[in-house]
């Protein structure tokens, strides 16, 4: 577990980094070196218009990032309003239920596509897609953590002691429902930069060039029998976050069953 | 747990289980397409691609010989034209018959007529049969073997349309017995190859017709001929190459240029780049919006933009630079338009500064009142214009000229923004053998006027230039329209498409047709593969 | 059992009316981009589109399509005119054969890997692994690598094609392999879970073999939130199916919707999400029954 957090740590930290590490401009290129292998001045080769690989995807970790944080806030948030309506008595709920199931029955990809037709393409539709996407899913793991902790012993305590509905809210049934929600935001995390990956692929990204690992990913993708080494490093950075992300998060997973 | 694993198993057994055996005959060859049209009736849809399967259906009255591009006889062993070029006379050939039996004579060529120009239904039908007619407005049979067709106006594309499958001849009986939404389904023609099979989002399957003895000269069939071709759709550009190399199909187009510059040396498998005729590939320059509203500044766009640069590292080469509005292979393509605008990046500089651009705070860009001298560009995800616009947005930096490139996802999104017209530059062509296709873009009311240059005398040119029969005046006169739209700086060319087929190399005999996309599939031989 | 239709098919309606607005909102569609594409001029298309109804006001078409949909008519392409259902009829059995079969080889490993990854035993680290791998590689990067290493390089397998059961072995695999990965994800942290609860201590302490505390206490409760994981599967399946059917050119369903939806050709769209919310319901209903009689604690 602490070497997970150790891989997320130097991730994060490298590609914040990106300015002062990176060897080359990523957007310039240079198509005398197009397609060329790692060398000493690329240290992970160049792509088809000859940009470096290498500073591409350190500033490519930097949008990446972003945009998986920007959607999991997205889909987190609705969830704090959520918890307390749930209190608010049957009726809200009953409406708040019925309108999470509409949205949990679209299946996520499609209501991603969906949702950037309306928007039109670009980096933050893309969080945002992802982002709505993940509401409903979320809000049902919210509602059965909180579900679970409401019937707990303490807090018919501090019901018993005369305690108001949203005060029990804020003071006992969000701090104990903390380590699961932590933990499937470390999930929707990592679902969010596959998520983005795709979007990119299916040509739904935002202007081309930008760095970003899902696009360089698609880029390579093009040129992968004659060049590799463009979609190796994306690839192989994807894969560890997401495994960083979801390892770490596994210290959160308490008795609580995910349901 | 028993249970549910056994009925898992049961379930799995039952669905691998249920799935169609094809039966495929002796010889037969894979065709792969790179795009799934919506339609695939010749009458009303428009795509290109439909035309890879079905001019092989389809017969026409005229054809264009592939080698000498000129106009032979097909469906009509001759034609006359009066002398005011208002009626076209065609005798008909008589030992023709369709597909379902039928016989070919001149109330099936009316019978086709009738139906392009069907307006009972809403018109989901595309209008490019009737366009490609032109000022066509009526027709009279003669006898079952002739056939006339009556003109408003002179218009000289008209045997160029007819040469073409969009003017195919169908069969009426097969018109009537499947409707207008079914027929595609059902299509009977007379041509060379036979629809046997059309299962939508899948594939389409055609056997030879045996008894198809009338083709035009250009067309011999060789004795191993392929007995079926089925077509499947790739539209995956990645995934070409390695359906190729697992001969999962014996052709396919549009390689992508650096697998295709990877197998030109393989013994397997053979490069065909084709040039496909029509517009290159090109950017529309807004003339009503700032800053391409000003000639000079488009001028200098041009001068700053490597084409050489994009062709030799985006096409790997195999496409030539363009230099105008129509590429090289269309018919009255100028020569004068070689050379025009080369890359000079100094000559753009020094035009940018003759309108009075400079860049004062330093930072590279050169200033307008709002900030960085911008210009949008809008383009699709199709044909290499990513990485095109990335190179274009390079070579801008340079002049110190920011690009702004706006991607559109499809294509309904791409006319949407043009009708917005808040663009500087636009990705748009079409593609065709006679010049008259620029007539959509470059008359003052045509529906592709997205450079929204509108000048009087270009309109009496363009109109000219399709009522003109004589081919040397035509000439004259596209020399000229080619010259004014680049003395305007209307477009930034590109370059030429040229289309990168690959066939395994147990295929042979395999040539285009004078448009460039689509294949003489009645000349393909097939060697036996051990 | 009443409520639970009713709740059904108001889910089914809300979902539907919601995508109908969310595709209204943005301007042009599939029609508009045929006719001009062809030559159309801006007259001919407005005299199309009021002839198919197109310009009337949102509600008025709304109420046009709630009518059809309760009658079962999805509506018409506007990038063809076939009728949706058709369209979709057509295309339907290639997806549920993929999704059904890449479902059937998941469900069973994903347990059988998830149970491994979560217990104490030497294979421990190879499920772990496995399951990681599933979840975080892009589906269109196993994919692609699959078709060049199986189909281009060895030829084993082909990588294209709907007709017969081989061009179904690479898409399944691909596909299975990664929905594995998110059922076998569930079941261990379950499993896990499941292991440190109070009762299985005790049951320990009584002296009950390590077999059957391992089976009876651990594995079948932890199995049964799994039966909910894998419903939420079967949704997810039609929409994981776009890249797997782009990239193997299967037709399907998935394919369907992307083009649809690039297109902005929107009965199609409609319809396909109609019948996905209508399967997701279905599933998750028949999941929620099954729960209830496996789960005595669950016999309200």
């Amino acid at each position: 577990m602490r070497f997970s957090t150790l891989i997320l740590c130097a991730i994060i930290l490298i590609t914040v980094s990106a300015r002062w590490i990176a060897p080359h401009d990523p957007m310039m290129t240079r198509t005398d070196d197009s397609l060329q292998p790692p060398s000493l001045a690329y240290p992970l080769g160049t792509d088809l218009l000859g940009r470096d690989v290498f500073s591409r995807v350190l500033y490519g970790g930097q949008r990446t990032i972003t945009i998986a944080f920007a959607a999991v806030l997205v889909a987190i948030l609705p969830s704090v309003p959520i918890l307390f309506i749930q209190q608010a008595g049957t009726n809200a709920d009953t409406l708040l239920t019925t309108l999470l199931n509409v949205l949990l029955a679209i299946p996520p990809l499609m209501l991603s596509l969906v949702l950037i037709t309306v928007l039109g393409r670009g980096w933050w539709q893309i969080a945002l897609a992802t982002g709505v996407a993940q509401i409903a899913p979320y809000a049902r793991v919210v509602r059965g953590v909180s579900l679970q902790t409401y019937r707990m012993a303490y807090v018919d305590g501090a019901r018993a002691v005369g305690g108001s509905k949203p005060w029990i809210v804020t003071r006992h049934i969000l701090p104990n429902c903390l380590p699961t929600l932590l933990a499937y935001a470390g999930v929707m995390f990592s679902y969010a930069i596959i998520n983005s990956a795709a979007l990119s692929f299916l040509g739904l990204g935002g202007a081309p060039g930008t760095p970003e690992w899902g696009a360089i990913l698609a880029e390579g993708r093009l040129v992968v029998q004659d060049a590799p080494w463009v979609s190796i490093a994306p690839g192989v950075l994807i894969v560890l976050t997401v495994i960083a992300v979801n390892t770490w998060v596994d210290q959160f997973v308490s008795i609580e069953r995910l349901q | 747990m028993r249970l549910s694993t056994s009925l898992l198993i049961l379930l799995l057994v039952i669905l691998t289980a249920c799935g169609e055996e094809v039966e495929t005959p002796e010889r037969a060859i894979n065709y792969g397409l790179t795009l799934e049209p919506s339609g695939f009736d010749p009458h009303i849809n428009q795509s290109s691609e439909l035309g890879i399967i079905f001019r092989q259906v389809y017969d026409t009255l005229v054809y264009r010989d592939p080698t000498t591009r000129e106009i032979v006889p097909g469906l009509a062993t001759s034609w006359g034209i009066s002398e005011d070029g208002l009626s076209y006379t065609f005798t008909l050939r008589d030992d023709v018959v369709f597909h379902d039996g039928t016989p070919f004579n001149a109330q099936a060529v009316a019978a086709n007529l009738e139906r392009i120009f069907d307006t009972s239904d809403p018109g989901l039908a595309s209008q490019r049969s009737r366009f490609m007619l032109g000022s066509f407005n009526g027709y009279d049979i003669i006898d079952d073997n002739t056939i006339r067709l009556r003109l408003s106006q002179p218009y000289s594309p008209l045997l160029d349309s007819l040469s073409q499958v969009y003017l195919g001849v169908g069969s009426p009986a097969a018109f009537e017995e499947y409707g207008r939404d079914v027929y595609q389904f059902y299509q009977v023609g007379t041509g060379p190859y036979i629809l046997e099979e059309f299962v939508p989002g899948d594939r389409i399957v055609l056997r030879i017709n045996p008894d198809y003895t009338w083709g035009p000269a250009f067309m011999s069939r060789p004795d191993n001929a392929p007995q079926q071709i089925t077509y499947r759709f790739y539209t995956d550009p990645a995934t070409r190459r390695p359906v190729l190399e697992a001969q999962e199909v014996d052709v396919i187009g549009e390689l992508v240029p650096t697998d295709a510059r990877s197998l030109v040396g393989s013994s397997d498998f053979r490069i065909l780049p084709t040039p496909v005729a029509g517009q290159p590939l090109q950017f529309l320059m807004n003339t009503t919006q700032y800053p391409t509203d000003n000639t000079t500044f488009r001028q200098a766009l041009i001068y700053a933009t490597s084409r050489e640069e994009i062709v030799d590292t985006v096409f790997q080469g195999f496409s030539p630079v363009a230099w105008g509005p129509l590429t090289a292979n269309t018919l009255y393509y100028s020569r004068d338009m070689q050379g025009v605008y080369p890359h000079n990046a100094q000559e753009a500089r020094d035009l940018l500064a003759s309108i009075g651009f400079e860049d004062m705070d330093g930072n590279g860009f050169l200033d307008t009142s709002e900030g960085d001298l911008e210009v949008v560009i809008v383009h699709a995800s199709w044909g290499f214009l990513p990485e095109t616009v990335q190179l274009i947005q390079d070579q801008w930096r340079e002049i110190g000229v920011r690009a702004v490139l706006e991607p559109v996802a499809g294509f309904p999104a791409l006319i949407a923004r043009a009708n917005e017209g808040d663009y500087n530059l636009i990705a748009f062509n079409s593609f065709g053998y006679d010049p008259s296709l620029l007539n959509e873009y470059f008359l003052s009311n045509g529906s592709n006027n997205f450079t929204n240059f509108r000048s009087p005398e270009l309109d009496e040119l363009l109109l000219q230039a399709t009522r003109e029969l004589s081919p040397s005046v035509r000439r004259g006169l596209y020399g000229q329209i080619q010259a004014a739209i680049m003395n305007q700086a209307l477009i930034l060319p590109i370059r030429d498409y040229v289309n990168l087929n690959a066939a395994s190399s147990t295929v042979q005999g395999l040539e285009f047709d004078a448009y460039g996309w689509h294949p003489v599939m009645n000349n393909v031989s097939i060697l036996n593969e051990s | 059992m009443l409520r639970l239709l009713l709740s059904a098919l108001i889910t089914v309606w809300l979902a539907a009316s919601l995508v109908f607005v969310l595709l209204r909102i943005l301007p042009g569609d599939a029609l508009e981009g045929q006719l001009l594409q062809g030559g159309a001029s801006q007259t001919r298309i407005d005299q199309v589109r009021d002839e198919l109804g197109l310009n009337d006001s949102l509600s008025t078409q709304y109420m046009r399509y709630m009518v059809a949909l309760a009658q079962g008519d999805l509506g018409f392409s506007l990038a063809n005119g076939r009728s949706v259902n058709v369209i979709i009829g057509e295309r339907l059995w290639p997806t549920v054969r993929l999704a059904g079969l890449a479902l059937a080889v998941a469900v069973p490993l994903g347990l059988a890997c998830g149970t491994l990854a979560a217990l104490p035993t030497v294979l421990n680290r190879v499920g772990q692994v496995a399951i990681m791998l599933a979840i975080s590689v892009p589906v269109y990067w196993t994919g692609t690598l699959a078709i060049i290493l199986f189909a281009a390089q060895l030829r084993w397998f082909p990588a294209s094609g709907s007709s017969d059961w081989r061009a179904l072995i690479l898409p399944v695999a691909v596909l299975s392999f990664h929905t594995m990965g998110e059922i076998a994800r569930v079941t261990q942290v379950n499993v896990q879970a499941t292991q440190q609860q109070f009762f299985v201590t005790v049951a320990r302490a009584r002296g009950l073999t390590s077999g059957i505390v391992q089976w009876r206490y651990i594995l079948r409760p932890a199995l049964l939130p799994v039966i909910s994981v894998i419903a939420l599967q079967a949704g997810f399946l039609i929409g994981g199916t776009v890249i797997t059917e782009m990239l193997f050119v299967r037709a399907g369903i998935g394919r369907l919707l992307l083009d649809s939806t690039i297109n902005q050709d929107y009965p199609v769209v409609q319809g396909i999400v109609v019948l996905s919310t209508v399967v997701y319901v279905l599933v998750n209903t028949l999941a929620d029954l099954t729960y209830r009689l496996v789960d005595p604690r669950m016999r309200v």
